[in-house]
């Protein structure tokens, strides 16, 4: 079997213009050569730091934002060269559920027509009894209550509303979900409910997801495999159980070690990181993260470090082979 | 040190009155703040917590918000203070000197058009007096204090100059500037990223251990929590369910809903739990403080609920090992 | 605060009263606005006539109240005018990143040139006619709303529901229509509030200057316009039409403060 999504190569610039009236706009990657696979009914995480550009991986594969480079082949179809209906028909299979329950749904459309729109753009359920019926079936699936589609979204609490974005979305049909920090606004105690939700809609419905988060927690708790990234460059991929126990590279040792924990302490201590994320305008030579990298040497400022093999099914980009799977 | 008590917060109440309704955002919260201690204030949106922090400052918004019932007592060294009973104008001499506040968004509470630097010399020229030239030298001080690299040159940064961690770092440094007895730290790595919250966390530990204050630390995440505090107050529906020794509660949950919240959470990252095994939510969503139950607060969403439970108030009562927990069942629950 | 707010919604509901009251005025006035009678030209207010008579011995009452319901019309029918105008040029402007530049300098354009002069030049090209000042007001008040559409449209397009719906698959017109379009109504209905405010005081001026409705016709401005003469000796003649633009003006600014500050979703929010 294929892979339902591969990306290749990606790449996406954005221009900044320059304060001043005679300031030009300079242009930066985002989103540098970016490449990894997703299978049909897997969960891949997709973790990173605010700058990191996993948002943009996101925003990049439905279609919100064009690539610069690179290939984004979904079921054997470039998503970047598809254009009027094959596009068209290809946007129905990917979906998106967003972070901010409150902003991401038309606050003067009841819930049943948000809820129907993704089926009157694509032509599903054409009579309108039909519809409805489905909209119905759809939130009840998502376990609010029958009179929620007569309602406005200002009525629900901020996990409902997550619930009617996730019920938009499967309204469609898609095969691919790309859910970009679905939990990450919602409080404590309804985070579990919502998980739980996409579990199980997941296993349900056979859907690929690619969940974005910085919650390292719940991307292991919900992932099948990870994609770490650090400003705009994939350092680190793994099955998700086996990279958080034995992270390879020294970001992702890093990252893992400053997640606060309730009862467990850090494996090897905290793994303080100096400094910030470099900035884009201007990125160091050879690998992206050596400016903090406690484990830096000579060779990491020659080139960037390619993403390879460095253990059965563990991918890392690190030019410092000392440096891997370190555990001090 | 470590037992001196910096302030008591007593039974303390707070209601928001508008034309339609009343909402009782916190009722009944007491605990003490001790020198070179954390006390961690921890729940939901609409807990309370956040606005117990405000009322303690007099920054309710008025005339909507006000405190009903109850005390702050700040002790300074010149004898103890009813900040509850001050007037305004001592009230603001105690903010920014003495009781000193740090948000989740430095952005806004910074101010656009000054220099860093220049803000953070301001407080101390307001209240000590310092002269303009001194409060600067001051400011750049305590910049490289808090770990901002080439302080004396990000001195004359803007605030949007800096980055997100720059910037609560910069925010630390003003609330820093009076040594003051207090500092009220609100959700202030929410919007930071791991590695910086983790660098955040550490700055005010070290700092704590120098300067010897207070922190009374409010946010959502019981993994920071469990890291910096050494008493916890679980607090849902405007009042404390659960208070007691952090590790304690974190081992051996008494309410159902401290307990409920800690099952909830996904496991931590280095468990042995299969990918995607079901979590156990907790049901329902959290309590409209305009429509509240007339017993416990809780009660809707327990699973330990009796009928006794949706009658009265509950108590919050100390067991033997000096933990106060809201529940009739508390020995059950543990 | 709250003491505020009941006293301000007392202030615009009485604002709406009044307009109301305008508008019907004309039906219960009960002398005919035209019927001259020169015997009893310039005649003060009495109880005969209320507000007194004209130099043609009209009842200035019976004049106001036609002109008022005649001036209001005209107001709306540019306010719709220009709502039309507007909000198309705003949405194109605000949705379409290739377009911005072209309409938003069209804009501009319009908006540089003060309204009245705008006004004037139309009138003088096209001719006066009811349906020309109309078209000119509209015409010169277009970039008010449409520079509001506009910027709420930029701010929409950004907006987690918009992006939703693009990545769904949405046509330009569907996201246009059923998501942006909607969600800037209370801006438009706002900004037409004060734009109806503008349009009557706009084509009173016009009328006083000769340029705007024919004299024939009885509007607030035209009985302005003939009263000059007079006013010294019969001051009636010019303060009640006077009195009445100034009051439908006040009245259409306080309906629109108090629906700026109910629709604005981000004020709604805070409280």
């Amino acid at each position: 079997m294929t892979d339902l999504l591969s990306v290749e190569g990606l790449r996406k610039e954005f221009a900044i213009p320059q304060p001043g009236l005679f300031g030009t706009t300079v242009r930066f990657a985002a989103v540098d050569n970016v490449s990894f696979t997703i299978g049909r009914g897997e969960v891949l995480g997709l973790v990173g730091e605010s700058g990191s550009g996993k948002t943009t991986v996101g925003r990049c594969i439905v279609g919100l934002a064009r690539p610069e480079g690179g290939r984004m082949l979904f079921d054997g179809e470039d998503l970047a060269t598809l254009s009027g209906v094959a596009r068209h028909r290809v946007r129905r299979r990917i979906q998106i559920v967003f972070q901010d329950p409150f902003s991401s749904l038309n606050p003067r459309l009841r819930v049943g027509r948000t809820v129907a729109e993704p089926m009157v753009i694509h032509g599903l359920c054409v009579s309108r009894t039909e519809r409805r019926e489905r909209v119905r079936a759809l939130l009840a699936e998502v376990g609010l209550p029958p009179d929620a589609e007569h309602r406005f979204p200002h009525e629900f609490s901020g996990g409902q509303r997550q619930r009617i974005g996730i019920a938009r979305a499967l309204a469609a049909e898609p095969d691919l979900i790309i859910a970009d920090e679905p939990v990450s606004a919602l409080d404590v105690s309804v985070q579990a409910q919502v998980l739980n939700l996409l579990a199980e809609l997941q296993a349900r419905h056979a859907l690929s997801i690619l969940f974005i988060s910085h919650d390292l927690d719940v991307v292991r708790h919900l992932c099948d495999r990870v994609l770490v990234m650090y400003a705009g460059r994939l350092v680190e991929v793994g099955p998700s159980a086996d990279l958080v126990r034995h992270p390879a590279h020294p970001y992702t040792r890093a990252l893992l070690s400053a997640v606060p924990r309730r009862t467990t302490k850090a494996q090897g201590g905290r793994i303080v990181l100096s400094g910030e994320i470099p900035s884009p305008l201007a990125p160091p030579s050879g690998c992206i993260f050596r400016t903090r990298c406690p484990k830096a040497v000579a060779a990491c400022a020659e080139a960037v470090p390619p993403l390879a093999e460095v253990a059965a099914g563990r991918l890392a980009a690190c030019s410092n082979p000392a440096a891997l799977f370190a555990t001090d | 040190m470590g037992d001196t008590t910096v302030l008591a917060v007593e039974n303390l109440s707070v209601e928001f009155r508008s034309r339609r309704r009343i909402v009782r955002a916190v009722s009944d919260v007491s605990f003490t703040l001790k020198a070179g201690r954390t006390f961690a204030l921890v729940g939901e949106s609409g807990s309370g917590k956040s606005v117990t922090s405000l009322a303690i400052m007099r920054l309710l918004a008025a005339p909507a918000g006000r405190i009903t019932g109850g005390s702050v007592t700040l002790h300074a060294p010149d004898g103890p203070l009813a900040l509850t009973a001050l007037s305004e104008r001592a009230m603001r001499a105690v903010r920014g000197r003495q009781i000193a506040m740090i948000f989740q968004e430095p952005m806004t509470s910074l101010n656009p058009l000054f220099t860093v630097g220049d803000q953070i010399a301001e407080v101390a020229r307001h209240h000590l007096g310092t002269s303009r030239a001194e409060a600067f030298k001051g400011a750049v001080a305590l910049l490289d204090r808090v770990g901002i690299p080439a302080a004396a040159h990000r001195a004359h940064a803007y605030p949007h100059e800096l980055s997100g961690g720059m910037r609560q770092r910069a925010m630390i440094a003003m609330a820093l500037a009076c040594k003051p007895l207090v500092m009220i730290a609100d959700e202030p790595t929410t919007a930071l990223d791991v590695t910086v919250q983790a660098q955040m966390l550490e700055l005010i530990r070290e700092l704590q251990d120098e300067t010897g204050m207070a922190v009374l630390f409010i946010t959502h995440n019981l993994g920071v929590v469990a890291e910096i505090a050494s008493e916890v107050a679980v607090m849902y529906g405007g009042q404390i369910v659960e208070r007691g020794e952090a590790g304690a509660i974190f081992a051996a949950p008494r309410h159902p809903y401290t307990r409920g919240l800690l099952d909830s959470l996904p496991p931590e990252i280095d468990s042995n739990m299969p990918v995607r095994a079901p979590l156990k939510a907790i049901p329902g969503s959290v309590v409209d403080l305009a429509a509240l139950p007339p017993g416990c607060r809780f009660a809707p969403r327990c699973a330990w609920r009796q009928p006794r439970c949706e009658t009265g108030a509950i108590a919050l009562d100390a067991d033997p090992a000096n933990r106060l927990v809201r529940c009739v069942r508390a020995q059950e629950v543990a | 605060m709250i003491r505020d707010l009941l006293e301000r919604r007392k202030l615009v509901l009485l604002a709406i009263l009044l307009l109301a009251a305008m508008l019907a005025a004309s039906w219960f006035s009960g002398a005919d606005p035209q019927r001259i009678n020169i015997v009893q030209r310039l005649k003060p207010p009495s109880f005969v006539n209320l507000f007194g008579t004209d130099d043609f011995g009209r009842d200035v009452f019976a004049r106001v109240a036609h002109g008022a319901r005649m001036s209001l019309l005209i107001g709306l029918l540019v306010t719709i005018v220009a709502s039309l105008i507007g909000a198309a040029l705003g949405l194109l402007a605000g949705f379409f990143r290739r377009l911005d530049a072209a309409l938003s300098r069209v804009l501009d354009a319009l908006m540089s040139f003060p309204d009245i002069l705008l006004a004037i030049a139309l009138m003088a090209a096209f001719g006066p006619s009811l349906f020309n000042v109309v078209l000119a007001l509209g015409l010169a008040y277009s970039p008010r709303i449409g520079r509001v559409v506009r910027a709420g449209t930029l701010a929409l397009r950004q907006a987690p529901y918009i992006e939703a719906a693009t990545a769904m698959g949405a046509s330009s017109l569907r996201l246009l229509v059923v998501h942006v379009l909607p969600n800037v109504m209370p801006l438009l209905l706002v900004q037409g509030t004060f734009v109806f405010a503008f349009a009557l005081l706009t084509e009173s001026a016009l009328s006083f200057l000769g340029t705007g409705v024919p004299p024939e016709v009885p509007t607030l401005g035209n009985m302005i316009a003939s009263s000059q003469l007079y006013f010294r000796s019969a001051a009636w003649t010019m303060l009640f039409p006077g009195a009445a633009i100034a009051l439908a003006v006040l009245s259409l600014q306080v309906i629109g403060d108090w629906l700026r500050d109910t629709l604005d979703p981000i004020l709604r929010n805070v409280r």
